[in-house]
């Protein structure tokens, strides 16, 4: 085999000796440059792509912390460009990815250097391809394939001054939601060659408007399907305005995922910036619809009470955001959530107060946000039918006791609502009654959170539930008669001082969905309704 | 301090000494005479001991022993009171097996007030829980002394409903005062300690061992003038309560329960053994006593309005969802969270599990 090598290079050495050429750099010093990007978080950063093309030992080496997936890139550059109908050379190719201090990982440097041999052979001219930046996996056949985090890399190419970018065709709509760049999405390399040679013209993809993505959205779930439990949707009103933690308590088949599930149709609108937030972290983890492009929805993410500490709050080796990051700007559902290893959800604690989470790893550190509302379910029993008026408890006082405890006190004091929420009966359940649907909550939802966004102006807070002592001090003052009136409710409900704080955030939301500038008594009593847990539970 | 006394509080100390071995090896003691100064002499003593116990024994013979002891009851504010006390119940002192001493925490002038014992099951269901606030309130406010177990459930519902109602309680607890059981009520233990009575026969350092529970009944039965279960389960502990009663003569007033609830199957077993022991009025208890009307009720008239007064009626003692109020009352669900929770702090009507409520 390398006998056969050497041989082919004796005769091009003999073919061309007496040429005067045959040293030449043109020839056997071939340098290209290919720009493309890539990631830590959710942050991109230029990466150069060197390629010299050598006389030497037929080879492919990779240098600049690439990890396995580019190293493998040799054998799929290799047959996309011998199925393109195009040359592969027979000499020795070195690539270097700069910064080439940084860790770089995945597929996505396939067509940058499948180009860069292309133009060391002079089949693409190294002009055309400046100013681009290349990004796209390679398939055998020379297809480009989708990749993940094409968003959050644009987005930071554009602030860095680059415009022009050839991308994969499937990412194409993730990518129009950012103007003022061309972008070209193109399908196979053949394509590339084509395009950048002039030959083939590539359409520009076009720019989607936001507003255009939330034409026609619908929610798959409404609280018009919801029959009953009137108090429970009133909670989760106060949740969505608020910006509030709310957890459901009550037997199973209380319909308690259901209500949560309803929960992101009456929240207010993602606007345009917490998209992108979200959509950048969807993209990079993989998890985005290829068809919309851009996140619409408010993320709601329920992961499974086996869910590791990991899966929840990001890492692993190449740290990955996590569930809670996944839920940034919208919900995170915690079904069952004394299910949960203790350990887990007690993690949750910091990101619950920071909206960030920052997730450090052997080789690198990244900070994703994580900015979510929780609904957390849990039963108040283990059995499940402590109180239900369908069933017979059967746990022991101890059972039920240690099963409560699970959820520690400092996570008890970051939710606002506590709701019980009990089966609906049959007679109710068939009877057909028209239920408020989630459009008319939301309206309310809106004009309590706008009532916020005024009131909390340039104070980087958005909800009542993320108040500050500063604000707090501010915007939660009672009159005589309301302060008389809360001492005269903890002294005779027994409430633990930890409700004082969270009666009158929730308070103040209520106040809000009422257009009440003031905190008045109806408000206070309302929000002392939704403090069951701070009771004393069980008798 | 007298000898008698001391022998008792020494011979507490040890708890691997049955009750019926104390009694014992205090009969064989001559009047005034110490049980440590004979402990190595005397014969019968050694006869009635196993040579374990008699060596550990034999260890703390010391009157330094038994000093440091007292010193620190007194540190703790426990009292000590033993049976030849002029403060021990007399009650007590009746019944067949009385408790060689009683450790006291707060006011033990409690101990010589007409006591009635209330228990029952440790997880009341709304109508128990009900009836139960109904009871102790009653008799609280004539005046009795409400003696439970300070169990989870009825016992610890009937403390606090006494203590609400600025009443009299008394709790006995079946180990030693360093180990409050069931944990969860350490507070209220507490609470009791400062205006009320806490009572244990054990010494401060005895664990509360399964087989104490029914021994400490015998004392809620027998400082009581009457024992009242509002519910009661098949296998109650609360039936040794009940048993101890009768067996000691006392009053036993069971509350009839529903023929088919679980919890109520111990109770209507009672009243179909029993007859006579069903009440159905806390007055019934009171007329027994000659205490109906020692202290009339005057509850000040709360002025409702309209809606809450409606939502009132329409709350019965049929315990109802916050969704039947609803849908009977028509109101939205922002002014019912307004309204019930007003009725809860006026004590008109008591939350229960799972957002329902019952008229109080």
């Amino acid at each position: 085999m390398y006998f056969y090598y050497v041989e082919q290079m004796f005769d091009k050495l003999l073919t061309n000796f007496g040429k005067g050429d045959t040293m030449t750099p043109k020839e056997n010093n071939m340098l290209a440059k290919i720009l493309s990007f890539g990631l830590t978080g959710i942050t991109g950063y230029p990466v150069e792509i060197e390629l010299d093309i050598n006389a030497g030992l037929p080879g492919y080496d990779v240098v600049g912390l690439a990890d396995v997936a580019i190293k493998e890139s040799k054998a799929r550059v290799k047959a996309a460009i011998k199925n393109s109908a195009f040359n592969y050379p027979i000499n020795k190719v070195i690539i270097n990815l700069a910064p080439a201090d940084t860790k770089k990982e995945g597929s996505l440097y396939d067509l940058p250097i499948a180009l860069g041999i292309l133009v060391s052979q002079e089949i693409v001219q190294n002009k055309s391809l400046e100013g681009f930046i290349v990004l796209g996996e390679l398939s055998l056949d020379g297809e480009i394939r989708k990749l993940n985090g094409i968003l959050p890399m644009l987005i930071s190419a554009k602030q860095m001054g680059y415009t022009k970018f050839i991308i994969p065709y499937d990412n194409a709509m993730e990518a129009s939601f950012i103007d003022q760049i061309d972008v070209y999405p193109v399908k196979t390399l053949s394509d590339v060659v084509a395009f950048l040679n002039g030959q083939k013209t590539i359409e520009k993809n076009n720019n989607k408007t936001f507003e255009s993505a939330l034409k026609n959205h619908d929610f798959k779930h409404d609280f018009a399907y919801v029959r009953g439990q009137v108090s429970a949707k009133r909670a989760m009103e106060i949740a969505a305005a608020g910006g509030h933690n709310i957890l459901l308590i009550g037997p199973p088949g209380a319909g308690k995922t259901m209500l949560a599930k309803c929960f992101p149709s009456i929240l207010p609108d993602l606007s345009f910036e917490e998209s992108l937030e979200v959509t950048k972290i969807h993209s990079v983890a993989g998890v985005l619809d290829a068809k919309k492009g851009i996140v619409i929805e408010r993320p709601f993410r329920s992961p499974h009470h086996t869910s590791t500490l990991i899966a929840l709050t990001g890492g692993g080796q190449k740290a990955k955001p996590g569930e809670i990051s996944l839920a940034h700007n919208g919900v995170l559902f915690l079904d069952e959530m004394p299910e949960y290893k203790r350990d887990t959800i007690e993690t949750l604690r910091q990101p619950m107060e920071d909206g960030y989470i920052t997730v450090a790893r052997n080789a690198l550190t990244v900070q994703y946000p994580a900015n979510f509302i929780m609904v957390a379910s849990m039963n108040p029993c283990p059995c499940g039918y402590y109180g239900s008026s369908t069933n017979v408890c059967k746990c022991t006082p101890a059972a039920i006791h240690k099963y409560l405890s699970k959820i520690s006190g400092p996570l008890m004091d970051r939710i606002d609502l506590h709701i019980e929420v009990d089966a609906v009966n049959y007679e109710e359940l068939t009877q057909y009654k028209l239920e408020e649907p989630s459009s008319e909550i939301k309206k309310r939802v809106d004009k309590a959170k706008s009532i916020q966004l005024k009131r909390f102006k340039d104070s980087g807070i958005y909800t009542n539930a993320k108040m500050s002592d500063r604000e707090f001090q501010k915007y939660c003052v009672l009159d005589k008669t309301c302060a008389d009136l809360l001492e005269t409710a903890f002294k005779k409900l027994n409430l633990s001082a930890r409700a004082y704080n969270r009666i009158l955030k929730v308070a103040r939301t209520i106040a809000d969905l009422d257009g009440s500038e003031k905190i008045e008594r109806p408000h206070i009593l309302e929000a002392i309704q939704y403090r069951s847990l701070d009771k004393k539970y069980t008798v | 301090m007298t000898i008698e006394d001391k022998n008792i509080l020494w011979l507490d100390l040890f708890d691997f000494l049955t009750y019926s071995k104390k009694v014992k090896l205090l009969s064989l003691l001559l009047k005034d005479e110490d049980i440590r100064k004979v402990f190595l002499t005397k014969l019968e003593i050694r006869q009635e001991l196993s040579d374990q116990e008699f060596n550990k024994m034999a260890l703390c013979l010391d009157d330094m022993f038994l000093s440091l002891r007292l010193e620190k009851y007194t540190q703790d504010s426990i009292i000590p009171i033993t049976i030849n006390d002029i403060r021990y119940p007399y009650p007590l002192k009746e019944i067949s097996s009385p408790p060689l001493c009683l450790y006291c925490k707060g006011n033990i002038q409690l101990l010589k007030t007409l006591c009635v014992g209330v228990v029952g099951t440790r997880k009341p269901t709304d109508y128990g829980i009900q009836v139960t606030k109904q009871y102790v309130k009653a008799l609280v406010d004539a005046d009795i002394t409400v003696v439970s177990g300070m169990a989870v459930g009825v016992d610890t519902l009937a403390h606090k409903t006494a203590i609400d109602n600025n009443g009299k309680t008394i709790a006995v607890l079946a180990g030693g005062f360093n180990h409050i059981y069931p944990a969860s009520n350490y507070h209220l233990a507490k609470t009791l300690a400062e205006n009320n009575l806490l009572i244990t026969e054990q010494n401060p350092d005895t664990k509360p061992q399964a087989y104490l529970f029914p021994v400490r009944n015998r004392i809620i039965a027998g400082l009581s003038r009457g024992v009242l279960t509002t519910e009661m389960g098949e296998k109650s502990g609360s039936l040794y309560t009940v048993n101890y009663a009768i067996e000691f003569n006392r009053d036993v007033f069971v509350v009839p329960g529903r023929i088919n609830s679980e919890m109520s199957k111990g109770s209507n077993a009672l009243i179909k053994s029993l007859q006579g022991c069903i009440t159905t009025s806390p007055d019934d208890i009171l007329d027994l006593y000659n205490r109906l009307g020692t202290k009339v009720e005057e509850k000040p008239m709360i002025q409702l309005d309209m809606n809450s007064q409606i939502v009132l009626d329409y709350i019965s003692n049929e315990k109802k969802t916050f969704q039947e109020i609803i849908d009977y009352s028509g109101l939205s669900a922002r002014e019912l969270n307004g309204i019930l929770i007003s009725l809860e702090m006026d004590g008109l009507v008591i939350k229960l599990a799972n957002n329902s409520y019952i008229r109080a």
